[in-house]
């Protein structure tokens, strides 16, 4: 039985949970209008927009990467930007110059001209086409948020949120991500190819004369509430305790390693890693309605969060053991609960 | 946050939590009474059939104290009461809801956003029971617990042997009553036989090893072996001197071939026959037959030395002087008798019955008579020659005799080796009896004794105060007695003794020996220190004839336990045993001190025929060299 501090209580926090639970089902809905299919990859981006982190999505060309990056900046009324990869692109290309400017009085000045990175929504497409000079300057506007041109420091504007894809398929002529970069993606989104339903639905909707609009859900300043509620979902000790182990069991070079981690990687996952763990499974959590985090929320997003921080060692290729693979089998051999709950379990 | 943890704010979440923590540690006193039953009931199991006369109990004893340790320790390594509110929402599948609202506690009550979880977590609380989220307490290993009976039952099972006796032997003994084995070790001091004493040297070093080996302690198996090789040893030594006897007697006699007496005699090895002989060749009236005779008697003690046997050697040579002597005195009896026709008649028999009986005394007391008759009828030159010619005849003899009854240090004659071999060989047959009976106290066996009995031909006294047997004890004459306990605690003693009286009375006796004899020696040989009172009587003698007679029956010096023979001269018997009747030697004594002879001269005729050393004694000189050695038994 409930009292009436309580059940107020309960309503508000109803509010908070619903509002977000409506807010992405809404965004996903607005989505799904354009692009076709792929919910999990929608659900995924939608983790690493709420969760403040950027995403890397790999998939062929034509999958919708790029439909569904703007589709998502137009939904969600931010200022959008894509930048095309090229080998010969140049970091100025990326953040911005200064070029002289003549006034009406024809005195001339230097003037800021900024560069996509500058956007709200920003789209790196193909960004492993780019040289690996060019790649890093998305370092310092991914990791700080900020650009420096010319020596002046530039604070982009929040929410600031990356997506960047990359082709699996040409790697002549492109240059693979450094494990630096890799890490500073909250996930690594693969970009399935789609099955024949969806293909269906794809065909129908890109080949007629229909067009569909895509709502605004939510602006910039609501984000970045929806991403405060996010900080404040709980995790219970043993789940933070059980994604430290998770981490550390990837490790090789640690007595902790896992047996799969020691047999296929060279590198594990870092502290980021746990870091974007923990923050995905949040928002996992708080998809499902819930203020505390599982262990289903934890397993759930521990694929993407890992994929791309795990360097598998020259066996895992040769035998064609793919990172995904790893990290499942990473989740088998790590106990959700510790040893001493284990045994009473027992 | 942590610090609000408490698993009040959520109802009903205390209750499961206590309810898991009682499962946990039932679970562990379980599994350590299955740990502990299976490892004590094996180790019952194996420890019965290893050593089935080892005690089960202790084992089973040692059971119930396992779910205690298994308690103690299963609340040591309880879980955190947060893993035990995380195994409660496992197994309620809450979702971590409430471990969430458990680690959220109360304050987050006030916070809306985590109604739902608290709501949630409250629900489960609510619907779950104890039963369903209970850990298992018996798990599969609990199996176990059956079998640990079944090997605690086996254990018991197994049929306790009756208590195993050790090896025949093994037993330790450990003594140092071992005083035959000491006086083993003292033989070879005195003996000069160089094969004999090495014989006896290398039983000597068995002896000592032996000794050494009982007062440390050795089985009491090993004892007996090292007490038969010694016996061994022994034998050895005893058959080698035997042999060595025989030899020389042999030897001796072929030397006396024309003296058939005598060389009988010492085939036989009867010294007494051979004096008795030797004074028959030397009353001889032709004095080349004295000489040949003596003559023979050298050959053969040379004889039986080169064969080893010193013992009879000696006998021989003293036989020798014996003869020479003799020789003398029946010379100087036959002179007085032509110088003083007159004394022919008791000289004449005395000589007579020397030569027919070997037995001087009636021929001494027949010069002393003559020499009394005709001392007075002697002219002053008469007197001087004949003061010298009993001047030098005795001290030639007195010198003999006294060599030969010094004999502390001397070399040990055949009797006494004999004995003393014979003597060792009974030591080794007690102690033999005594190691294989148990009579000796060994160290588990507790403390016991046999006494040694002491005394003066006493009674030997045995005690034994332990185990069974019987104690004797053996007295000799020399006041030695034995006594070795074994058995009950009861011993008995024998005892003999032997005592030797002196002066010319004679006595004998077992038990409580007495002799009387009329000089102040006496006492015979006798248990218990058999003696004589020495309280003789010196009858006052008048007139003529011979009033008593001492007949020496063994030459003096010999190693013998024959006895002096006392004849009463009145009746011309022997006296009773062990009464010395008749005034005997003290009436000689008497009729010198009568004589009308000087006292000068007297002391000569005195020491002349008390030379002889036993059968004239003067009344005050006790013992004699010679007779020192009779006092050996």
């Amino acid at each position: 039985m409930s009292t009436p501090s309580a059940t107020s209580r309960s309503a508000s926090s109803d509010a908070e949970l619903e509002e977000f639970a409506k807010t992405t089902a809404t965004l996903k809905d607005a989505v799904a209008r354009v692009v076709v299919g792929q919910a999990q990859v929608v659900e995924e981006v939608l983790i690493c927009l709420f969760a403040g982190g950027h995403a890397l999505l790999e998939g062929a060309p034509g999958l919708g990467k790029t439909l569904l990056v703007r589709t998502l900046a137009e939904a969600m009324e931010l200022r959008f930007s894509r930048i095309q990869f090229t080998p010969d692109l140049m970091p100025g290309d990326i953040v911005g110059t200064n070029v002289v400017v003549e006034d009406e009085r024809g005195r001339k000045r230097f003037e800021l001209s900024r560069g996509p990175i500058f956007g709200q929504l920003v789209l790196a497409d193909e960004i492993n086409r780019a040289t690996p000079k060019t790649q890093s300057a998305l370092l310092e506007a991914m990791a700080e948020k900020s650009v420096t041109i010319a020596g002046t420091r530039h604070q982009l504007e929040e929410p600031f949120f990356v997506l960047a894809t990359e082709n699996p398929i040409e790697m002549e002529g492109t240059y693979p991500l450094p494990e630096a970069q890799l890490d500073r993606f909250l996930f690594k989104v693969i970009v399935p190819s789609p099955d024949e339903d969806t293909l269906v639905g794809i065909f129908d909707k890109t080949t007629g004369n229909a067009s569909a609009e895509v709502p605004r859900v939510v602006d910039g300043p609501k984000l970045l509430e929806l991403r405060k509620l996010v900080r404040s979902v709980h995790v219970p000790d043993a789940l933070t305790r059980y994604a430290a182990r998770l981490v550390r069991a990837s490790d090789p070079s640690l007595e902790t390693a896992a047996p799969v981690a020691k047999k296929f990687l060279r590198y594990g996952a870092g502290v980021r890693g746990g870091q974007s763990l923990l923050l995905a499974a949040k928002v996992h959590a708080l998809f499902q309605g819930r203020p505390h985090v599982s262990f289903a929320d934890l397993t759930r997003v521990a694929t993407p969060s890992l994929r791309h921080r795990l360097i598998p060692s020259f066996e895992a290729e040769a035998e064609g053991v793919g990172t995904d693979a790893i990290v499942q089998r990473l989740l088998a051999e790590v106990p959700e609960m510790p040893a001493s709950v284990g045994r009473i379990a027992t | 946050m942590a610090s609000t943890r408490t698993t009040a704010s959520l109802p009903g979440l205390g209750g499961l939590v206590s309810n898991v923590e009682r499962a946990l540690l039932a679970r562990g006193a379980l599994e350590a009474t299955v740990l502990a039953g299976s490892v004590l009931g094996a180790t019952a199991l194996i420890a019965a059939l290893v050593v089935p006369e080892m005690p089960r109990w202790p084992w089973l004893v040692a059971l119930p104290f396992a779910p205690l340790v298994g308690v103690w320790r299963a609340r040591r390594a309880l879980p955190s009461e947060s893993d035990l509110v995380l195994f409660i929402d496992r197994r309620l599948e809450g979702g971590e809801a409430i471990v969430s609202a458990y680690e959220l506690g109360a304050e987050a009550r006030e916070k809306p956003l985590f109604a739902r979880t608290i709501e949630s977590a409250t629900s489960l609380l609510e619907k779950a029971s104890a039963r369903a989220i209970s850990p298992r307490v018996v798990r599969g290993d609990a199996w176990a617990l059956v079998m640990a009976v079944a090997t605690f039952a086996a254990a018991f099972t197994v049929p306790i042997p009756p208590p195993r006796t050790p090896d025949p032997g093994t037993d330790t003994v450990q003594t140092t009553e071992t005083e035959g084995l000491e006086r083993i070790e003292r033989l070879p001091e005195r003996v000069t036989d160089e094969v004999e004493r090495r014989q006896l040297e290398e039983a000597a070093r068995e002896a000592r090893e032996l000794r050494e080996a009982l007062a440390d302690g050795t089985e009491r198996r090993e004892a007996l072996d090292r007490v038969e090789q010694l016996r061994q040893t022994l034998e050895t030594a005893q058959e080698a001197r035997e042999a060595r006897e025989t030899r020389a007697q042999e030897d001796a006699a072929e030397a006396l071939a024309d003296e058939t007496e005598m060389a009988e005699a010492v085939r036989q090895r009867d010294l007494e026959a051979l004096a008795e002989a030797a004074e028959r060749a030397a009353a001889r009236r032709e004095s080349s037959d004295r000489e040949r005779a003596r003559q023979a008697l050298e050959d053969a003690a040379r004889a039986a030395r080169e064969a080893g046997d010193e013992e009879l050697a000696e006998s021989l040579l003293e036989s020798e002087a014996t003869l020479r002597h003799r020789a003398e005195q029946a010379e100087l009896a036959r002179e007085l008798s032509e110088s003083m026709p007159e004394l022919a008649g008791g000289l004449q028999r005395g000589l007579d019955q020397l030569e027919r009986e070997g037995d001087g005394s009636e021929l001494n007391q027949a010069m002393v008579d003559a020499m009394r008759d005709a001392w007075g009828r002697l002219s002053q030159e008469e007197r001087d020659r004949l003061a010298q010619a009993m001047r030098d005849a005795p001290r030639g003899e007195n010198d003999g005799s006294g060599e030969q009854g010094q004999g502390g240090d001397q070399p040990m004659t055949a009797d006494e080796m004999e004995r003393q071999l014979r003597e060792a060989l009974e030591h080794l047959d007690q102690l033999q009896t005594q190691i294989g009976q148990g009579g000796i106290p060994t160290p588990r066996q507790g403390q016991g004794q046999g006494q040694q009995g002491q005394g003066q031909g006493q009674q030997g006294q045995g005690q034994g105060q332990q185990g069974q047997g019987q104690g004797q004890g053996q007295g000799q004459g020399q006041g030695q007695g034995q006594g070795q306990g074994q058995g009950q605690g009861q011993g008995q003693g024998q005892g003999q003794g032997q005592g030797q009286g002196q002066g010319q009375g004679q006595g004998q006796g077992q038990g409580q020996g007495q002799g009387q004899g009329d000089g102040p020696g006496g006492g015979g040989p006798g248990p218990g220190g058999g003696r004589g009172p020495g309280g003789g009587q010196t009858d006052d003698l008048s007139g003529d004839g011979t009033l008593a007679r001492v007949r020496p029956r063994q030459l003096p010096g010999l190693p013998s336990q024959r006895s002096y023979e006392w004849i009463d001269p009145r009746t011309g018997e022997p006296g009773p045993a062990g009464e010395a009747t008749g005034p005997g030697g003290s009436g000689e004594q008497g009729a010198i001190e009568r004589a009308p002879i000087p006292e000068d001269y007297r002391d000569h005729v005195r020491s002349y025929f008390g030379g002889a050393g036993n059968s004239t004694g003067s009344g005050t000189s006790g013992t004699t060299p010679s007779q020192e050695r009779n006092d050996i038994p």
